[in-house]
C-alpha cells in the first residue's frame, strides 16, 4: 500500500535567483559560524547561546516533525547543541556547513528517539510528507533574513521531492521524515526491502541532481576513483 | 561510476534507516569501498538538506534557558577547538562511519565462550581450540581481537534493547575470536538473522550457512542462508522442532558451503558459539 502524497502549493524560485540567494549568504554564515565555534572551544557560554539563536529553529521544527512531540523534540535539540558545547572538534569544516552538520545529527538523534519510543510512535498517523507550508517563517526580527533563506532552501527542497516518482517520494519520505527504518517501509507499504533500498537509492540520486546547486558538485564528481 | 550491490545501504546509513545489523556490517563494509563511500557522502549531504522542507516552528523559550544552564551545568571545560582536523570523527557523527550507537563497555561472556567448545562437540567435528576463548582476559584493551568481542556485545545489547526476550548467540572462530552474532527474535515467526563481524571470505560462488545445534539428536540443522554479497539473511523451511517445551537451538555454527541448496550436515565450519537467552 503505497502512502498518499499531498500536493505542496509552493512556486518553485527560479534556479539562478535560488542560486545566488543560498551561496552568498552562506559565505558569510560560514565565516561567522567559524568564529562563534572557536568561541565555543574556548567555552563561551555566549557563543553557546547565539549558534542556537542561529540554528536552533530549523533544528527544533525538524526534531518536532519527526518526533511528533513537543518534549521529545526539545531534549533532541538540547541533547544535539550539548553534544556541539562539549567537543566543537566533531564538526568538520571540510565536511560542510555547521548548519548541515547540525540538521543531520538533528535527524540522527530524532530518529534515535523516535525508535526508542516506538511503541508511542505507532500510534502517531504514518505520513511521508514534510507537511505543508512554512508557517511562522515571516516572524520579523534579526534572523529575519536567514528565515527567509531558509524559506527559499525549503522551497526548493519541497520542489525537488515532487518531482520524484511516487514510490521513490514515498520511500525516501517515510524513512526521513517519518524515522522508519527501511525494513519498516517495506511492510508499510507493502513491497520487498530490496525494492525499498532501490527507491530510496534512485530517489537520492535525483535529489542530488535536483538539488545540484544548493548541494554542490556530488563526490563523485570531486574525488572521482579517490573517494 | 562503479557499482557496488551495498550501496543501497549508504542511503540507509545516511537516512538512519537500516536495521542495527544491517549498520554494523555496513559500517564494517564502508573503508574497503571507494563506491559506498562516495554513495554514502552524496546521500549525507541530500539529507542535511531535507530538513529544509518541514514547517519552521519556533522552539519554546524555556529550552533556551535549559539548554545554557545545561551547558554551564556541564562538568570541566570543552575541549580546545580544531577545526578540521583530518580523521576526526565522532561517533554520534552520522556521516561518520562509526556505529551510530555508542560503545558498550567489554563484558566478558564466559558462557558463550564455553559454548564455542560445546557447540564443537556437538557438531562431531572438533574444529574449536581452547586458545583465545577468553579474549578479553589476557589481551591489551587495543587489539582487535578486543575491538570484536566489544562490537559483538553491542550488536547484542542493540538486539536486545527491542527484544528483551531475545536469544543471542556470539559464533567465534578457531582463534576463539569474534566472528558472527546469530539473534534468534523470541517471537518464533520471527527468523534468526546472522550479523557478521570478521567471519573468514567465503569464495567466489560460496555462501555462508547458519546451524542450530545441540538440537534433540545432536545432529545439525541449517536455518538459514547468508549471501556474503549483501550479506542479508535468508531464512530457509525450518525443519527444527519449535513450541512450547521443545528446547531451542543450544548453540549455532556457519559453515561455508557452495551456492545452492544447503547440504545435510556442514562441511568446512568457520564460527560457533552457545544459545544466551
Amino acid at each position: 500500500m503505497a502512502m498518499p502524497m499531498a500536493s505542496v502549493p509552493v512556486d518553485v524560485p527560479h534556479a539562478d535567483t535560488a542560486r545566488r540567494a543560498v551561496t552568498t549568504p552562506l559565505a558569510g554564515d560560514a565565516a561567522a559560524d567559524a568564529a562563534l565555534l572557536e568561541r565555543l572551544g574556548r567555552g563561551e557560554p555566549a557563543a553557546l547561546d547565539a549558534l542556537y539563536q542561529r540554528y536552533g529553529r530549523p533544528a527544533y521544527s525538524l526534531a518536532r516533525r519527526i518526533c511528533a512531540d513537543d518534549g521529545l523534540a526539545e531534549d533532541v535539540v538540547q541533547e544535539v547543541f550539548l553534544a556541539l558545547w562539549r567537543d566543537p572538534a566533531r564538526f568538520d569544516a571540510a565536511r560542510g556547513t555547521v548548519a548541515s552538520w547540525l540538521m543531520t545529527l538533528v535527524h540522527h538523534k530524532a530518529v534515535d528517539a523516535v525508535r526508542r519510543e516506538a511503541t508511542r510512535r505507532r500510534h502517531h498517523p504514518t505520513t511521508s510528507e514534510p507537511d505543508e507550508g512554512l508557517a511562522g517563517w515571516a516572524a520579523a526580527g534579526p534572523s529575519a533574513a536567514r528565515q527567509a533563506l531558509g524559506a527559499v532552501l525549503g522551497e526548493q527542497v519541497r520542489s525537488a521531492l515532487r518531482r520524484l516518482p511516487t514510490e521513490q517520494r514515498t520511500a525516501l519520505g517515510l524513512a526521513y521524515y517519518g524515522g522508519y527504518s527501511q525494513r519498516e517501509v517495506a511492510s508499510l507499504t507493502g513491497v520487498p526491502i530490496g525494492t525499498v533500498k532501490s527507491r530510496m537509492f534512485a530517489g537520492v540520486a535525483r535529489l542530488r541532481v535536483l538539488l545540484g546547486p544548493v548541494l554542490g558538485p556530488s563526490a563523485a564528481d570531486v574525488l572521482g576513483d579517490l573517494a | 561510476m562503479s557499482g557496488c550491490p551495498r550501496r543501497g545501504d549508504a542511503v540507509g546509513h545516511a537516512f538512519s534507516a537500516l536495521e542495527p545489523d544491517e549498520d554494523r556490517a555496513f559500517t564494517a563494509h564502508l573503508p574497503h569501498c571507494a563506491a559506498c563511500r562516495r554513495a554514502l557522502a552524496d546521500a549525507t549531504a541530500v539529507v542535511a538538506n531535507l530538513g529544509a522542507a518541514v514547517p519552521q516552528v519556533d522552539p519554546p523559550p524555556a529550552l533556551r534557558d535549559r539548554l545554557l544552564a545545561a551547558a554551564e551545568a556541564e562538568p570541566g571545560t570543552p575541549v580546545r577547538l580544531a577545526l578540521a582536523s583530518p580523521g576526526t570523527e565522532a561517533r554520534d557523527d552520522p556521516a561518520a562511519s562509526a556505529p551510530a550507537h555508542p560503545a558498550t563497555p567489554p563484558r566478558r561472556r564466559l558462557v558463550a565462550a564455553a559454548g564455542g567448545l560445546l557447540a564443537a562437540v556437538v557438531l562431531g567435528i572438533g574444529l574449536i581450540v581452547a586458545r583465545g576463548v577468553l579474549p578479553t582476559q589476557a589481551t591489551p584493551p587495543d587489539t582487535p581481537a578486543v575491538a570484536l568481542a566489544q562490537r559483538a556485545d553491542q550488536v547484542v545489547d542493540d538486539a536486545r534493547s527491542r527484544d528483551p526476550g531475545l536469544r543471542s548467540a556470539i559464533l567465534r572462530d578457531q582463534a576463539g575470536d569474534p566472528a558472527a552474532v546469530v539473534l534468534d527474535p523470541s517471537d518464533a515467526a520471527a527468523p534468526i538473522r546472522l550479523v557478521a563481524l570478521d567471519l573468514p571470505p567465503a569464495g567466489g560462488a560460496n555462501d555462508y550457512v547458519v546451524w542450530a545445534t545441540g538440537l534433540p539428536g545432536n545432529a545439525p540443522v541449517a536455518v538459514a542462508v547468508v549471501d556474503p554479497d549483501d550479506g542479508l539473511t535468508r531464512p530457509l523451511e525450518s525443519v527444527a522442532p519449535a513450541g512450547p517445551g521443545v528446547p531451542g537451538p543450544r548453540g549455532y555454527a556457519v559453515s561455508v558451503e557452495p551456492s545452492g541448496p544447503a547440504p545435510a550436515r556442514p562441511s568446512t565450519v568457520v564460527a560457533v558459539g552457545l544459545t544466551v537467552a
